[in-house]
């Protein structure tokens, strides 16, 4: 997902340096949830003035980063098991749809882009690029969506990652990287022969695979920075 | 602390954003603001007495939902909408609430069958007596009678949102009452369905009806929505 205002300037914005700076540091858990975060603390570390502040809050807020608690302030959103599941629950019944309506709209051209996608995620795996795999991963799943027929779906996904873009750091993990081939494989021979089905409960499939990786990091939680 | 309309009509632990959003969503719906009419962040600051930065995330909220476009050097504009879009939204909103039917096949009370019963059955004299508005609302009631057991709030407020951008269509609905009208017998059908606790068949019918609407709508609704554009 592209955020609009940084593609259009180009340059970023402070509030947008703000949120990217905090963003990283709830992912990576240098602030754990619960912990406060304040306006005055921030302005200090950056030297700058308190109102890109309380508008990259707000961004934060409504990514599920940041709860503002009245009279208390911003504090890291509590992570919970369950919003996990249920992210992963619409995400696989929206991609499996898609990815059986794509089976009657992908053109040979579009399954070899398909088959690019998955060389360049094991490339990327073999040399330790994980943005490079992630970037191949999202082009994988972004190319089956803008392929079902129906537009809105991708913005509705697009929306969903949004609000749950803290669980994303978690995905592209190296460790997964045969399970997350050997299912993208499985999508792409599906669509191939044209099944449906098969494509639909392939990706759904997927969305588990995602699901479970993330259950393990996220039971692993604290001992990230030993890693 | 002041009070305001918005702060005073809408859950009190929202952010502000998203009630800003619900209340810019709900003018865009009803027609208040017309598809193509600007959004000013100005004008919208003056008259909530907010600051312009949780209208700005507003903003970003509703263009990401589909309900506005910003557009460099125009500014934000209500979306306009063609039946297309619109039939998009009704299949997604079929895929997921035959997802969502399925699976509280288990959930659903004796209580909660009997009101879908009844609303079944204000259903069907509704379309006898005529009184379309009234058959609509009870329509969605018996929708979220079942919906409203899922156990993923995320999907329910999804589902949600599909629907708010097939209400901008309700003048369609009025002026063509028939769209709907079917629905009041498969509604029957679909009670029968959870009854028997079948959760293939629940999501099959509920797929359908939904799919249903947005045919007969093609059908229907067509010269409706491009006069009203005009």
């Amino acid at each position: 997902m592209k955020s609009t205002s940084s593609v259009i300037s180009g340059h970023k914005t402070l509030r947008e340096i703000i949120v990217e700076d905090l963003r990283e540091a709830i992912i990576r858990q240098k602030i754990r949830p619960g912990e406060r975060v304040t306006e005055l603390e921030v302005a200090e570390r950056f030297g700058i003035s308190r109102t890109p502040i309380r508008e990259a809050f707000r961004q934060l807020e409504s990514e599920g980063f940041l709860t503002i608690v009245p009279r208390k302030g911003a504090v890291v959103s509590d992570i919970e098991e369950k919003d996990i599941r249920d992210f992963y629950e619409i995400k696989g019944v929206l991609e499996g749809y898609a990815a059986r309506q794509a089976v009657e709209r992908m053109t040979e051209n579009d399954i070899v882009c398909l088959e690019q996608f998955n060389t360049e995620i094991e490339k990327c795996a073999r040399r330790q690029d994980v943005s490079g795999m992630t970037r191949a991963h999202n082009a994988f799943h972004e190319l089956i969506l803008e392929s079902c027929g129906n537009r809105r779906i991708q913005q509705v996904v697009a929306g969903l990652v949004r609000q749950f873009l803290r669980f994303r750091f978690y995905v592209a993990s190296l460790v997964h990287v045969e399970d997350i081939l050997r299912e993208h494989t499985d999508i792409v021979a599906a669509i191939r022969d044209g099944d449906g089905e098969r494509a639909e409960a392939c990706m759904k499939m997927n969305a588990r695979l995602g699901l479970e990786v993330l259950l393990k990091e996220f039971a692993a939680g604290g001992n990230r920075d030993d890693k | 602390m002041r009070i305001n309309t918005l702060e005073s009509s809408i859950a009190e632990h929202q952010p502000l954003p998203d009630k800003i959003a619900n209340f810019v969503r709900e003018a865009i719906i009803v027609g208040k603001l017309k598809p193509g009419e600007k959004i000013s962040e100005a004008k919208l600051a003056d008259e909530l007495h907010i600051s312009r930065t949780p209208i700005r995330e507003a903003i970003r909220m509703l263009e990401s939902e589909g309900f506005v476009s910003i557009i460099p050097r125009r500014g934000t504009i209500v979306s306009e909408f063609s039946l297309e879009d619109l039939y998009e939204y009704f299949q997604i909103k079929a895929c997921l609430e035959g997802f969502a039917a399925a699976g509280v096949v288990d959930s659903l009370s004796e209580r909660d069958l009997n009101k879908m019963k009844k609303l079944n059955e204000e259903e069907m004299a509704a379309v006898k007596a005529g009184d379309f508005s009234h058959y609509l609302r009870i329509h969605d009631d018996f929708h979220q009678t079942f919906l409203a057991r899922t156990g993923n709030s995320k999907l329910f407020s999804l589902i949600q949102h599909m629907g708010f951008h097939i209400r901008r269509l309700e003048k369609v609905f009025n002026d063509h009452p028939e769209i709907f009208v079917t629905c009041s017998e498969t509604h029957g059908s679909l009670i029968a369905a959870f009854e028997a606790r079948d959760p293939k068949k629940v999501r099959e019918m509920v797929e359908q009806n939904i799919l249903h609407i947005a045919e007969n709508l093609k059908q229907y609704g067509v010269s409706t929505l491009e006069n009203d554009e005009v």
